[in-house]
């Protein structure tokens, strides 16, 4: 299990270091001035120039290239913000437990609906219940997070005064924005429990757990969804790292400083330095992400555990 | 599962589903009511004073009624986002609570946004206007008590040009005693001391180096505030100083006015939310768009300032061989007569706006009243067709790209208005709506559009001409790749302080109207909303129209 876990950790090394690449790359050749930014409209074209020498931006790629990566993987330096002239490292740990408090209450609760309203909607399938769970999975898809969120704040900050419509506090700061985030997610995870229950719920196993005589409730909870777990952690997974990026429009909305807008600031004012770093991160965050969920199957499934551990599955 | 459990199920479901479904109706319904009751366009008259312009409305400020202040604090909301509070960054990257507030310059413009008065400085000395002798006071401390010499200013300006964010027309500083220095500028155009002196924050070089960040995150200057707390990217405190070093309040710059005890910042980056910040009591004030302003509007809750900002919109014509436009002057006029610009207003700004006279603001210290009398290509279609036929061009046969920033609402919609005039004299109009960065790596080069929107603000006319249209700011042409010998001669023979006459800018003026090479379109009213317990009765906007609260006043204060 170690050495499955080492050599994982070991693979990471390439991956960053082409998602390294391939991001500087896209960006060099990205048209777009990070100058006309800083400087803004009054600015002449000699300003212009001046700034674009003293960022560097002038310089040939493989010179910018290279200094990069030494700078990323022998310095672990993710480089200065353009604009801002503040660490990128140094702002990216300020965000990210924002980013990663938001996205995990937001599939906290996206995972504690989404899983019941998926088993319900299997144990039910095509009666009523099913219907009415996934026309529920079917609203959550459907309803954009940013929409929602202003509906919510409207409702329970204009409205009824129960909550804060934006900032970065207490507990009660983060109800709005993690109930918002969650929609997505809920009809996701409810569509893929269902769908994976369905196919366990047939097995021999659970006809003959039932025919023993075990209680439907510990049919369902105690073998059924167990083995139906894997693909929904590897949907949970995968919506974690991509959430650590994605969260944008619910940061913008909600006054939380994280990741996401961060990144997304950068982008459009070719701030290199900060969406390179940030890409580079997010990459590293995600990797380990789906790491995790890795070592979780082992957890869930014992064949899997003993495949990671070499022996022989019986 | 047994049917008990199921019929549980259903009824939770139910009501989940009625409930939200009801709840996402009364705060549908709630906005909307919000809306039908009051009305953008008409409330102008319910604010108290409203003024229809020639083109455009504007309205003036509404403080009746305001009571006597008791609030020593003063919580804002602004779309910006705060991340760093360093002294030598670009445009609107730190707020002005710290570029006036908490550091202080030589010089600073007065109250009128024009007149520069000396802040650190004591006196200035100069016989050619290039080369200055600043003397600065010996009794200035910062927040942390280190004593500020002429060394810190040779420093603080070293640093700010290194910084590749100003200072380009700085050519050298020296210290000339432990509390004068000698400054020498490229040339005397009007702006370029001013630009000098009162953007270069000056702080202590040890507090500066013994930082690890820069000042970033705690910043020390001189100035009458100091931050009490930064939250990057939520909020900034800065408080008022008791130790401020000049203790003489006569002899205080206008700028370092302290009208106003605690300052709080919040960032607030959606429209929509700094109105509900503002509606729930949040913040106290916030300056918002007019298409969130409806439940602020006539509301006897909020005094309303809304200010015609000196930042326009103008669109400019390209001097690259490859465009219709640049050797064409009749095709250009054809162009500018048939833009309605009180369509523009009406489409990018909800009818809030005034158009402008020249190109440039006419807030600027050098604009000139009589123009706002002439014939400045007023909309008129028949003329445009008649000057497209005099240009050699039928209806159907020209097909026109304008650059802009698909991101900017307004300049988009502008650009869609142009559309639709164009479109009526026979021109088809092309949007190139890109965004802001690549927009930056186009605007300067004519071949790559036929038409550009953008905009300057300067508090000189000149300046801005200077910026836009000086030759030697863009390799020999304008910013647009236009290259007339003759319109260089007469922006110099106006540029500079000797020839700064109204008779010479009046000339300049004259001659890019009839060219038509670039064309002042309007400038928008900016809506700021206060409540009403904040007391304010003055506001103050600094001369590219940013209200800076310590220097508003305050009834009682």
């Amino acid at each position: 299990m170690f050495k499955y876990f080492l050599k994982r950790l070991l693979w990471m090394i390439p991956i960053v270091l082409g998602v390294a690449i391939i991001t500087f790359t896209l960006l060099y050749f990205t048209p777009g001035d990070p100058a006309y930014i800083i400087l803004g409209s009054n600015a002449t074209e000699v300003e212009l120039e001046n700034l674009r020498e003293t960022l560097g931006v002038n310089q040939p790629y493989l010179v910018r290239l290279v200094k990069y990566l030494g700078d990323v993987f022998l310095r672990f330096d993710l480089g200065t913000s353009y604009s801002t002239k503040t660490s990128v490292t140094g702002e990216l740990i300020y965000r990210l437990p924002n980013t990663l408090l938001l996205t995990i209450a937001s599939l906290a609760i996206s995972v504690l609906i989404g899983l019941p309203l998926g088993v319900t909607a299997a144990v039910n399938q095509n009666r009523l219940g099913d219907r009415v769970s996934m026309l529920l999975a079917l609203l959550g898809v459907s309803m954009p997070s940013f929409w929602l969120a202003m509906l919510l704040v409207i409702l329970f900050a204009v409205k009824l005064h129960w909550l804060p419509a934006m900032g970065v506090g207490g507990l009660k700061y983060w109800i709005l924005p993690a109930l918002s985030g969650s929609t997505g997610g809920i009809a996701s995870i409810a569509r893929q429990t269902r769908s994976s229950m369905l196919e366990v719920i047939r097995s021999d196993y659970v006809t003959t757990a039932r025919a023993k005589g075990v209680k439907e409730r510990n049919v369902i909870y105690g073998h059924a969804l167990p083995n139906a777990l894997i693909p929904i952690i590897t949907l949970v997974g995968t919506q974690f790292g991509m959430m650590l990026g994605g969260t944008l429009i619910l940061e913008n909305i909600f006054g939380i400083p994280g990741v996401g807008s961060y990144l997304t600031t950068a982008v459009s004012s070719r701030d290199y330095p900060v969406v390179q770093g940030g890409v580079v991160f997010l990459a590293i965050c995600f990797s380990f992400c789906m790491l995790m969920v890795d070592m979780i199957y082992a957890l869930v499934d014992p064949r899997i555990k003993a495949q990671y551990e070499g022996k022989k599955g019986k | 599962m047994t049917n008990l459990s199921r019929r549980d199920f259903l009824k939770v479901m139910g009501l989940g589903t009625v409930g939200l479904v009801g709840a996402l109706a009364l705060a549908g319904c709630g906005d909307g009511a919000s809306k039908t009751g009051t009305n953008t366009g008409s409330d102008s008259a319910n604010t108290g004073s409203s003024e229809n312009t020639a083109t455009g409305k504007t309205v003036e400020n509404v403080v009746n009624e305001i009571p006597t202040t008791s609030q020593d604090s003063i919580t804002f909301g602004a779309s910006a986002a705060i991340t760093t509070l360093q002294p030598y960054l670009g445009v609107g990257l730190v707020p002005t609570l710290i570029t006036y507030g908490v550091y202080e310059t030589l010089f600073a413009f007065g109250e009128d946004n024009t007149t520069l008065e000396p802040r650190l400085a004591k006196g200035v000395q100069t016989d050619d206007n290039l080369t200055y002798d600043v003397e600065i006071y010996d009794n200035i401390y910062d927040s942390n008590g280190n004593h500020i010499t002429a060394d810190d200013v040779v420093f603080s300006f070293h640093a700010y040009k290194e910084s590749g964010v100003g200072l380009a027309k700085t050519e050298s500083i020296e210290k000339t005693g432990d509390y004068s220095v000698r400054i020498v500028v490229v040339d005397n155009a009007i702006g370029t001391w001013d630009d000098t002196v009162r953007k270069t924050a000056i702080v202590s070089e040890k507090e500066y180096n013994a930082s690890e960040d820069g000042f970033s995150t705690a910043p020390v200057g001189t100035g009458m505030y100091a931050v009490t707390e930064f939250k990057p990217g939520i909020s900034l405190t800065v408080t008022k100083r008791d130790d401020y070093w000049q203790a003489d309040e006569s002899k205080r710059a206008f700028l370092a006015s302290a009208n106003m005890d605690e300052l709080t910042q919040m960032v607030i980056a959606e429209a929509s939310q700094l109105a509900v910040a503002l509606q729930t009591g949040a913040i106290d004030l916030a300056s918002i768009p007019q298409a969130v302003a409806d439940p602020f509007m006539g509301n006897s809750d909020y005094a309303f300032f809304p200010l015609t900002a000196p930042l326009g919109l103008q669109v400019y014509f390209s001097g690259d061989a490859h465009s219709p436009v640049a050797d064409n002057q009749k095709l250009r006029q054809a162009i500018l007569y048939a833009i309605d610009v009180d369509a523009i207003i009406t489409v990018a700004y909800d009818g809030y706006g005034e158009r402008q006279y020249t190109f440039g603001p006419s807030a600027a210290s050098d604009f000139q009243e009589k123009w706002r009398n002439e014939d400045y290509y007023n909309y008129d279609v028949d003329k445009a067709k008649a000057l497209l036929e005099e240009a050699g061009y039928k209806p159907g046969e020209l097909h026109l790209q304008i650059l802009s920033i698909g991101a900017i609402d307004a300049w988009s919609k502008a650009c869609q208005v142009m559309q639709q005039n164009l479109s009526a004299i026979g021109i088809d109009l092309e949007i190139l709506n890109y965004e802001a960065a690549l927009y930056g790596s186009y605007m300067n080069d004519g071949q790559y559009y036929d038409m550009l929107i953008n905009n300057v603000t300067q508090n000189y006319l000149v300046t801005a001409w200077n910026a836009k249209l000086g030759a030697q700011n863009f390799g020999g042409k304008t910013c647009t790749s236009i290259d007339d010998p003759k319109l260089q001669e007469l922006l110099k023979g106006c540029l500079f302080e000797e020839n700064h006459t109204p008779e010479n800018v009046d000339a300049f003026h004259s001659y890019l109207k009839e060219q038509a090479y670039a064309y002042g379109l309007c400038a928008p009213q900016n809506f700021t909303f206060a409540k009403k317990e904040v007391g304010m009765v003055e506001p103050y906007y600094d001369y590219i129209g940013g209200m800076y609260l310590p220097c508003c006043k305050y009834a009682g204060k």
